[in-house]
This record gives structure tokens, C-alpha cells and sequence, in this order.
């Protein structure tokens, strides 16, 4: 294949999946989200069996935009009203595929990010319906970022679907102080979409540039507009902006994972990005973003040995109140090994809540392997790293764990 | 060199569930795989067929019957098909061998008679 048609294909799936569904949707008046849905996964499917013979056209996008259009008007013809003699007869405004679908942030794409966030439905379910249908992100992402099942995830989307169906009407998106609720989980669902880019739980490659790009576009989108710009936004956008600035120095030419200590320089136009929505970050209770906002431009700057550890210990602290998720406990043991040393960790970890539930997480026996390691334990060392290799969950990171298990064999 | 026809036979609910990302990676396989046919010469023609509207036409006795499609609940379509050069039934099944499309169906291969 060409390389201009592979990266012309790039930009077309996944982003285009998630505008179209929004710009049909606001086309449907802000109703039947499934016909937009099932309007956009019939063009993408055209696409995928119609391009490997005929050849990926010039403007895939605006390809896609037609086909959807087209079936969103034959679909409308086809429903029934879901009522009888309720005036919910859909009228569809004549709407012209466009040319290209845009690269700014539209009110279409906005309102879908809150339409999906929708207080009938728990936040859990919020984020899911929002990462599906805004992000374009896959059941099965889904399912690994969330640490649940296939499923479970699946069974989640049709009922939501159901839920908000059963709502009729137009979903509106509220604005002022009924939107606090929703931002909520449009700003979790973005942090999700961004990790998901940032640590790959799906294949080959450790990093997915494009995720991470989508995740920042959408969020600095968000605060970009009056009614949904709020300093808990902009500290989203800062750490994700601090976090990109290091996706580079985070693979090496070969593609395998570099860790923290042996990184090379954070992007500094990125640094700077963030420090600028750090600035509209300040003046409110702090949130769990400001506080990874933080670690993250520690994380950027220097290698890991040059870190004031205690500070890092101390935000994580704060971040173990805001979220006492075992996750994040599990995170701050890396600190307590550096301010209070490999054995406290250690037992420290022995004693985490929710244990248990992190057993499928590579990076769980991944940390209990360096502390067995720096306390000189390299046969139990080895065995956590060959365990975490065992649930790796992208080629690249298998392979370090492997190494990592193979260096204290050697040693 | 003979030409063979590769008809694409497939399950259309096979593509029911799949996500963009999904979408992205049949595409560019696929694509991969017949540029690199292209590129040896080896691809004559690739057509996809709609999926909508086939028509199914017989006599029986003086009359023509004309059944209509679609076929979207049937299991087996013909989705589309290559038109490849190739030396021998071998060789047109090696190449059919590398197509993607093995992943969502079968491929029938025909040698087309030109004796």
C-alpha cells in the first residue's frame, strides 16, 4: 500500500467513527442516537469491504460522510415512530455531506461528549456509552482501560442504549450548574481515552500517538468553550499535555518500552502547553488532575533518580484520598520505595486493599519485583516479573518484563 | 498463465460487532495484500458487490421467475471477487492463501476455461 493511503486511513476509522456519529446525531435533533450509531457502523463497514478492492478513495472521509448520510436518510424513511400518535414523527433536515470533516472541535462533538454522560445513567455507565460512542474506542479497550470484561462491557452499552432510548425526546445537553455532573465523567472518560494511548492494551505497539492526540484535542475543546470551561478541564488538559511531552522518550527505535530512569528529554512545546492550562487550573479545591498534573511534570522533567521523592509521596498522599482506588495505592508504593525504602513498600503491599482485584494487572507484580530486586531477593524477583510478563497486555511490554525477569536470573 | 476467479464467500453477520479500530486493520490488511498482487502483475480486476438487491432468475415451464434479494439473512454470500493470473491451480490457491479474507469466509476458486 501506498503510505499516503495508509495514513490517509489513520485519520479516517477511528476519528471519523466518533465525529460522524456526532454530526448525525445533531442532524436527528439530538434523538435516536442509535440511528446515528447504526448509520456510521454501516459506512464503516461499506468502507471496509468496498476500499481492500476498489482502493481507498482520495478523501476517505468525506466517503464516509456520504455513505452515512445516505443511510441515516434511508434508515429515517424506514423507522417507525417509536409511539403511536405522539408527534415524534423524525424530521430530518437536508444536510449536505461535507467536503471533509472538520479537525476543529465542533458543538456536534461537544454535545455528544455530554449527551453520553447523561445523569439517568451511573457514571460508570457514563464513561462506557462516552467511550464508545465519543472516543471510538473498542469493547474490548474498553474493557482492559476499565478492568472488566468483554462482556460485561457489551451487556453495559445495550443497556444504556435502552435506558436513554426509553427517554425519548431530544436529549438536551443542560448548561451552568446542571452540566457540573456531567463533566464529571466526560473528563474521566477522556483520561481514560488518553492512558489508553499512552499505555496500549492491545497489541503490538506500546503507544498510540493518535489516542493521546484525540484525548487532547477533545479536552482542550472542552475548555474551550465558556459553558464547559472549568479549572478541573484545564488541569485535565495540563497532564495530559505533561504526560505527551514523554510519549516519544517512552519507546525506542526498536519499539520496546524505556523505563522512567534511562528516558530522554520531555518535548518542551508541550511542557509549555501545559504550564499555560495549569495557569486557568488554579484558584479551586484542588482535584485528582491537578494532582496528577503534577506528578506528571515531575515525571517529565530529569531522570527518575534526580525526583524529589518526597514530594511525589506526598501528592500521592493527597491522590489516595481523592481516589482510593487500589490502583493508585499501588502506584504510591513506588514513592514509599524511595522515601521509606523497599522493605516498607514491600509490607506496604502485602497490606493493599483490593489486593486482589490487581492480580491481572502486569504492573502489579512488575513493582513487586524491583522491590524484591533492590532488597536482594532476585529468585522471588524473578518470579514477579515472569508473572507480570504473564498479563502483559502489549508485545513491547511483555518483552521488557521478560528481560527484566532474565536480568536478575543473570545476575 | 491462466486466470482464476476468487469468489469472496462470506457471513455478513461476521461484520456485525466489529469497531473502528477493527475496520482499520481488515482494510489495511486487505489492502496490503492486493497491492502486493497489483505490484507482481497478478491482479487482473477486483470488484466488490453490493449487498443489496440480488435477483435470482429462472424458467420453470413458460414462465421466468424473478426472486428477490437481499440476502442479508442468508449465512453464505458472495460478497466480491478477484480475477487473478496464476500457473496452475497451485499457485492460485497460494495466492488466495495470503488473502485476508480467509479470516471472514471462504474463498472458491475457479480456473476460468479460455481453451
Amino acid at each position: 500500500m501506498k503510505p499516503e493511503a495508509s495514513s490517509a486511513l489513520e485519520l479516517a476509522f477511528r476519528r471519523s467513527s466518533a465525529r460522524l456519529v456526532a454530526q448525525l446525531y445533531a442532524r436527528l435533533g439530538g434523538t435516536r442516537l442509535d440511528l446515528a450509531e447504526d448509520a456510521t457502523q454501516f459506512s464503516l463497514l461499506q468502507a471496509t469491504r468496498q476500499w481492500p478492492v476498489r482502493g481507498v478513495p482520495d478523501a476517505p472521509d468525506a466517503w464516509l460522510a456520504r455513505v452515512a448520510h445516505n443511510r441515516l436518510t434511508d434508515l429515517v424513511r424506514g423507522a417507525k415512530p417509536t409511539n403511536e400518535g405522539a408527534d415524534d414523527e423524525l424530521a430530518l433536515p437536508p444536510v449536505d455531506p461535507p467536503e471533509r470533516l472538520s479537525q476543529e472541535f465542533g458543538d456536534d462533538e461537544l454535545r455528544l461528549l455530554f449527551a453520553t454522560c447523561h445523569p439517568a445513567l451511573s457514571v460508570e455507565v457514563q464513561v462506557t456509552l462516552c467511550l464508545k460512542l465519543a472516543c471510538g474506542l473498542s469493547v474490548r479497550e474498553i474493557a482492559r482501560a476499565l478492568l472488566s470484561e468483554e462482556t460485561a462491557i457489551a451487556q453495559r452499552l445495550v443497556r444504556a442504549r435502552k435506558t436513554l432510548q426509553a427517554l425519548g425526546g431530544a436529549l438536551e445537553v443542560p448548561g451552568g450548574a446542571a452540566l457540573g455532573p456531567r463533566l464529571l465523567a466526560v473528563h474521566q472518560a477522556l483520561y481514560v481515552l488518553f492512558n489508553e494511548g499512552y499505555e496500549r492494551t492491545d497489541g503490538e505497539s506500546l503507544v498510540d500517538v493518535s489516542l493521546c492526540a484525540e484525548a487532547l484535542r477533545l479536552v482542550e475543546g472542552v475548555v474551550s468553550q465558556r459553558v464547559t470551561s472549568t479549572p478541573e478541564g484545564h488541569a485535565l488538559a495540563a497532564l495530559f499535555c505533561f504526560k505527551a511531552a514523554t510519549l516519544d522518550s517512552r519507546v525506542d527505535g526498536s519499539g520496546s518500552f524505556v523505563p522512567a530512569a534511562r528516558r530522554g528529554p520531555a518535548r518542551p512545546e508541550l511542557i509549555a502547553r501545559g504550564v499555560l492550562h495549569l495557569k486557568h487550573a488554579m484558584g479551586t479545591a484542588l482535584s485528582r488532575w491537578h494532582l496528577e498534573a503534577e506528578l506528571a511534570l515531575i515525571h517529565a522533567q530529569g531522570p527518575s533518580n534526580a525526583w524529589p521523592w518526597p514530594r511525589i509521596l506526598s501528592l500521592y498522599d493527597d491522590l489516595v484520598r481523592l481516589d482510593p482506588s487500589p490502583l493508585v495505592a499501588l502506584n504510591r508504593l513506588v514513592a514509599v520505595a524511595e522515601v521509606e525504602g523497599p522493605h516498607e513498600a514491600l509490607a506496604a503491599l502485602e497490606r493493599l486493599p483490593g489486593l486482589e482485584g490487581l492480580e491481572a494487572y502486569p504492573w502489579r507484580h512488575a513493582i513487586e519485583g524491583s522491590l524484591h530486586r533492590r532488597l536482594g531477593a532476585l529468585p522471588a524477583a524473578r518470579r514477579a516479573f515472569l508473572r507480570a510478563a504473564d498479563f502483559a497486555i502489549s508485545e513491547p511490554q511483555r518483552r521488557f518484563l521478560l528481560g527484566e525477569a532474565r536480568a536478575c536470573a543473570d545476575a | 498463465m491462466a486466470r482464476y476467479l476468487l469468489l469472496l464467500h462470506e457471513n455478513p453477520a461476521v461484520f456485525a460487532d466489529l469497531s473502528p479500530a477493527d475496520f482499520e486493520a481488515i482494510v489495511r490488511e486487505y489492502t496490503a495484500w492486493s497491492a502486493d498482487l497489483r505490484a507482481k502483475g497478478r491482479l487482473v480486476q477486483g470488484e466488490k458487490l453490493k449487498d443489496e438487491g440480488g435477483r435470482r432468475v429462472k424458467r420453470e415451464g413458460p414462465r421466468l421467475l424473478v426472486s428477490d434479494g437481499p440476502f442479508a439473512e442468508a449465512k453464505d454470500v458472495i460478497g466480491g471477487l478477484f480475477v487473478v493470473e496464476a500457473a496452475s491451480y497451485d499457485e492460485a490457491v497460494r495466492l488466495a492463501e495470503g488473502c485476508p479474507h480467509l479470516r471472514y469466509g471462504e474463498i472458491e476458486v475457479r480456473e476460468i476455461d479460455e481453451t
